[in-house]
């Protein structure tokens, strides 16, 4: 009894602790956020704002997207938010994007969505990384909702389907991954480009005779590379199996990358560079080749090596045409069923996601990243990334990178044993074995 | 130690603070991780309970093995070189009286700039194509050496890991000397104790409790290293430099196998909770007062 | 100590003669001193060089002057964020972690150093245990914890978990050191009518103030630093600290390593800054300590 008693006054105790531990912080944060309440809103009053109001013009709005650091399109996203509040007054948008490469985030959104604490609108991955939220019904079926407009897209937006037959995801723009070829160190060295797959192998067997290194890549950093070897080895069709099949051509993709360094094709250090020192190396005519995404051409212009470069389908071994590709749309617009279940957002997260995937406001986020727009077509397009843009229309097939699709644990235990692969220490056969095992 | 009367509500009350911070916001939210590894999850949407699957899986994991081994390997040497190193740069410092204020500063340098910065740097010194120390064995007419090797890599990421944190470590080794009264020093000199005497009979003694604290510190922070290997050689060549900060990140972030990636988060807690007490143990002192 | 105190080994007569008391050894000690201290000054050269060039150079001539100075990546620096909101930003965020940390943790050390009771060597182990725990692992409860609480995108929201963080470090630090405090500064105080309220506050604070210093120059720099938290706790442009920038320096597009350079100057500086102003805590503290014989 005594104890008991104890128990619950030490308990009280605990609890005036932490109202003097939060009222103490209290005080710190008052005065500043006084200061600065005509940017920021306090979450609470917001809701009691719309709730009096009632208007469904009257509402703050939520987006969390990638477009931020580097990416080209940050600015206009900006620009166009601020567009949009000027023309709908009464509607607040708080933009909480981050880039995906700060690797945070995944969490962010994963925590959101599980904790009530949803944005009304994202700009998100459409792979394996919206499953989860897909599955719980988090998002809304784009097709069936009531105002959305979806009309005027290209194929785009069909390659969206989930596996349920719904659309959840609205693309923005596409993309395509490629072998990227210095035109000016092939002419200068006299070796034809690689446009079939002996072509591409006695082009490795030149430059490694060369100070030049054939391709740059990162071994363990390997995701273009993996996804290239295992398309070139089979083509489309055996490109598009599933994990569980073990398909051959993705176990024979990982071993040719293993007797292509042995034939010198690689950087020496290509087990311990990242990407962006592999690009660098390309970006500093010290290799011939690189794998990499249509995202890439902004660095390689700004390394002032633009003119010399050109973008080259992987050249397929057998199985399939040279001219299918890795690419398509990865990133949509998901509307939060939160938002549309709400009376108070509805119309506004709907006029805007409408907004936003209009086809000018498509166009003006291509237009500064040099993708390929899901609406529309860019004019005026500079001539070498409209090499890439030919190469998305003639495919013949386009399917999404390897690792948008399958288990990301199994993917990494792929592409991190490249290098053992290289080494001798396992076989294609072996790593596709483990991969698959841990799904 | 002798505890005075009413000392009970004062123990309480200052220890509350703190306890219930952390048990709250650091406590807490580890024993929900040490649930998850029960757990095959991505830590937000399908979890299916598993038992004791993931540490079935441990036992078994090579790269695991290997990881820990190498975290193991790191941790020895930042208890004896960072430790080390700072201690000796710590008692010179202390010994001079021109530049002192110089050195302190100095020294702290590297402590501030981010494991991003120093990742990089030390990316560029050792890449093999245009990296600093081929660029100089070219210059001087040798050939490039490939300084991230199978056997190498560990060595590589634990010079940098050593020296980037030995400022750390120094500055509470000066703090600690400068809590030493000076009047010892002067009677130990009417004694005539001088120089190394100095050090070994009178310095280290007296600040062996935070050597004590210092090397609790290196052992755990040795565990969660993570950044400046993870851009230096991002654990290879094939793992060879992988430790268990790495492939905790991979699993957690990256492979979005949260379950199996806080059962690697309990596996470092046991291990260096283990090396800790150990140490605590061997050091075992009476406790010193001035 | 013990008799043989004054029979000096050979080697101990060696280097009283040849490395302390001879100048010889002053060069050396300045020698090695000197050489450490152009190794840590390297790298902060480094960034700051590197940040005068183009985004290009900094990969290809990382190591040369810049050939052509240019302040491109300062003025991209200032037009991804709101430098001037974010220094506040962390300057409140930090500055609040260290005072709590250095309160609770001070208060908490004082007991865990001075007094005895019966939870102390469990309290010792979870102490130990609590520096072990990754914030990778933690991160995803604590932050639903701030969702439920309504914190997040609040100076709150980061100050709490970073406080908690901290607390042990600073704990473990500050208790080593107040153990060593003489015995008989305790009784004097219990004597002048002290109880354990006052002999903190105007014996074991003024006594430990350099370790404070010490201390307090850690936890901010490690919150200040922090990123990882800082993304998830407080992404908002009106709370967000300067470390923030960090994140904004690449994208799939690439790295800008020019605004990378550019970034890290920035963010070193304050820090750099306030290491200044700690180091005259050690000091004062240091003679207040010694004066009490």
């Amino acid at each position: 009894m005594r104890r008991g008693f104890k128990k619950l006054g030490l308990l009280s105790l605990f609890m005036a602790m932490l109202l003097v531990v939060l009222a103490a912080c209290g005080t710190d944060t008052t005065e500043p956020e006084k200061t600065s309440s005509d940017t920021e809103t306090p979450k609470e009053s917001d809701s009691k704002v719309e709730e009096t109001a009632g208007e469904v013009t009257n509402a703050s709005i939520k987006v969390v997207t990638t477009m931020a650091g580097t990416d080209p399109a940050g600015a206009v996203f900006e620009e166009l938010l601020k567009e949009f509040q000027a023309a709908n007054e009464g509607i607040k948008v708080t933009n909480e994007s981050q880039s995906a490469d700060a690797g945070t985030i995944r969490t962010k959104i994963n925590t959101d969505f599980t904790s009530d604490n949803e944005p009304e609108l994202m700009f998100y991955f459409n792979t394996v990384d919206a499953e989860g939220i897909i599955k719980e019904g988090k998002v809304i079926d784009l097709e069936n909702a009531e105002g959305v407009d979806l009309s005027g897209y290209n194929s785009m937006l069909e390659q969206q389907r989930n596996a349920d037959g719904k659309i959840y995801a609205a693309p923005q723009t596409g993309f395509y991954e490629a072998l990227f070829v210095n035109e000016k160190l092939f002419a200068d060295y006299g070796i034809e480009l690689p446009t079939t797959w002996e072509l591409y192998e006695k082009a490795i067997e030149e430059f490694a005779k060369t100070d030049i290194i054939p391709v740059a890549v990162s071994t363990e950093d390997s995701y273009y590379l993996v996804e290239h070897y295992a398309l070139a080895a089979g083509g489309m069709e055996n490109y598009r199996a599933e994990l569980a099949d073990k398909n051959a051509a993705w176990a024979e993709g990982l071993d040719l990358i293993g007797q292509h360094a042995k034939m010198g094709a690689f950087p020496m250090d290509a087990a311990t560079i990242d990407l962006s020192i592999a690009a660098s190396l390309f970006q500093q005519e010290q290799a011939a080749m690189l794998f990499e995404g249509s995202w890439a051409w902004g660095s390689i212009k700004e390394a002032g090596i633009g003119e010399n470069v050109t973008v080259l389908p992987m050249p397929i071994k057998s199985g399939g045409v040279t001219g299918e590709l890795v690419g398509g749309a990865s990133q949509g617009w998901f509307i939060s069923t939160k938002a549309y279940n709400d009376d108070t957002k509805r119309d506004a997260t709907v006029r805007l996601f409408n907004f936003l995937t209009s086809e000018e406001s498509i166009l003006r986020l291509a237009g500064a990243t040099g993708q390929i727009p899901a609406k529309g077509e860019l004019t005026d397009i500079d001539p070498r990334l409209a090499v890439g843009h030919k190469l998305i229309a003639d495919a013949p097939a386009i399917d999404a990178p390897i690792n948008d699709r399958i288990n990301p644990e199994s993917f990494t235990h792929m592409r991190t044993s490249v290098p053992e692969v290289v080494s001798g220490a396992k076989t294609g056969a072996q790593v596709l074995d483990e991969a698959a095992a841990m799904e | 130690m002798k505890n005075m009367k009413g000392d009970k509500l004062f123990i309480i009350l200052f220890l509350a603070p703190a306890v219930l911070i952390t048990s709250v916001f650091l406590y807490f939210p580890f024993f929900e991780n040490f649930f998850q590894s029960f757990y095959k999850t991505d830590g937000f949407f399908n979890s299916t309970f598993v038992g004791l699957d993931n540490y079935k899986r441990l036992l078994a994991d090579e790269i695991a093995k290997k990881a820990t081994l190498n975290s193991l390997q790191l941790m020895l040497y930042v208890a004896i070189f960072q430790v080390g190193i700072a201690l000796l740069l710590a008692v010179m410092v202390d010994s001079i009286k021109v530049g002192a204020g110089f050195f302190r500063t100095t020294f702290f340098f590297p402590v501030v700039i981010s494991g991003a910065a120093i990742g990089l740097l030390f990316t560029l010194i050792y890449n093999y194509r245009n990296g600093l120390l081929n660029e100089i064995l070219v210059s001087l007419g040798f050939e490039r050496v490939l300084w991230l090797t199978e056997q190498s890599s560990l060595y590589m990421v634990a010079i940098p890991t050593v020296w980037s944190y030995v400022g750390f470590y120094f500055v509470i080794f000066l703090t600690a000397i400068g809590k030493i009264p000076q009047d010892f020093y002067e009677a130990a000199q009417l004694e005539g104790v001088t120089g190394f005497q100095k050090l070994t009979k009178i310095t280290i003694p007296l600040i062996v409790g935070d050597i004590k604290v210092c090397l609790v510190l290196a052992i755990t922070g040795a565990l969660k290293i993570f950044e400046l290997v993870f851009i230096i050689t991002r654990g290879g060549p094939a793992r060879s430099s992988e430790v268990l900060g790495t492939y905790m990140y991979q699993k957690a972030f990256v492979d979005a196998n949260v379950g199996y990636g806080a059962t690697l988060a309990v596996l470092m807690v046991v291990i260096g909770l283990t090396l800790a007490l150990v140490t605590n143990k061997l050091m075992k002192s009476e406790d010193i007062t001035y | 100590m013990s008799t043989d105190k004054n029979q000096l080994t050979y080697w101990e007569k060696f280097q009283t003669k040849y490395l302390i008391k001879s100048k010889i050894g002053k060069i050396f000690v300045y020698i090695v001193l000197s050489i450490w201290a152009i190794s840590t000054i390297f790298p902060l050269v480094w960034v700051l060089l590197n940040s005068f060039k183009q985004s290009r150079d900094i990969i290809t001539n990382t190591f040369s002057f810049p050939a052509d100075p240019t302040l491109q990546n300062y003025i991209n620096a200032f037009s991804t964020i709101n430098i001037g909101k974010s220094y506040v930003n962390s300057l409140i965020i930090s500055g609040s972690v260290v005072l709590l940390v250095l309160f609770f943790g001070g208060l908490a050390s004082f007991v865990m150093a001075r007094m005895s009771f019966r939870l102390r060597g469990v309290m010792q182990t979870a102490l130990i245990a609590s520096l072990l725990i990754p914030a990778f692992a933690t991160i995803v409860p604590v932050y639903r914890m701030m969702i439920d609480l309504g914190f997040v995108n609040t100076y709150l929201g980061l100050i709490i978990p970073q406080t908690a963080g901290n607390l042990p470090f600073a704990i473990l630090v500050i208790s080593g050191y107040m153990a060593t405090i003489p015995r008989e500064l305790e009784e004097a105080s219990v004597i002048d009518g002290c109880n354990r309220w006052t002999m903190f506050l105007k014996v074991f604070l003024p006594v430990s103030l350099p370790i404070f210093g010490t201390v307090a120059t850690f936890v901010f720099l490690w919150s200040y630093n922090d990123l990882f938290s800082s993304l998830i706790f407080v992404e908002h442009e009106s709370v967000r600290p300067i470390v923030v920038l960090l994140s904004q320096v690449s994208s799939q597009y690439g790295t800008d390593y020019g605004l990378m350079t550019a970034a890290i100057t920035m963010t070193v500086i304050p820090v750099v800054i306030f290491y200044l102003f700690a180091q005259k805590t050690f000091e004062k503290g240091a003679t207040a300590g010694s004066v009490k014989g």
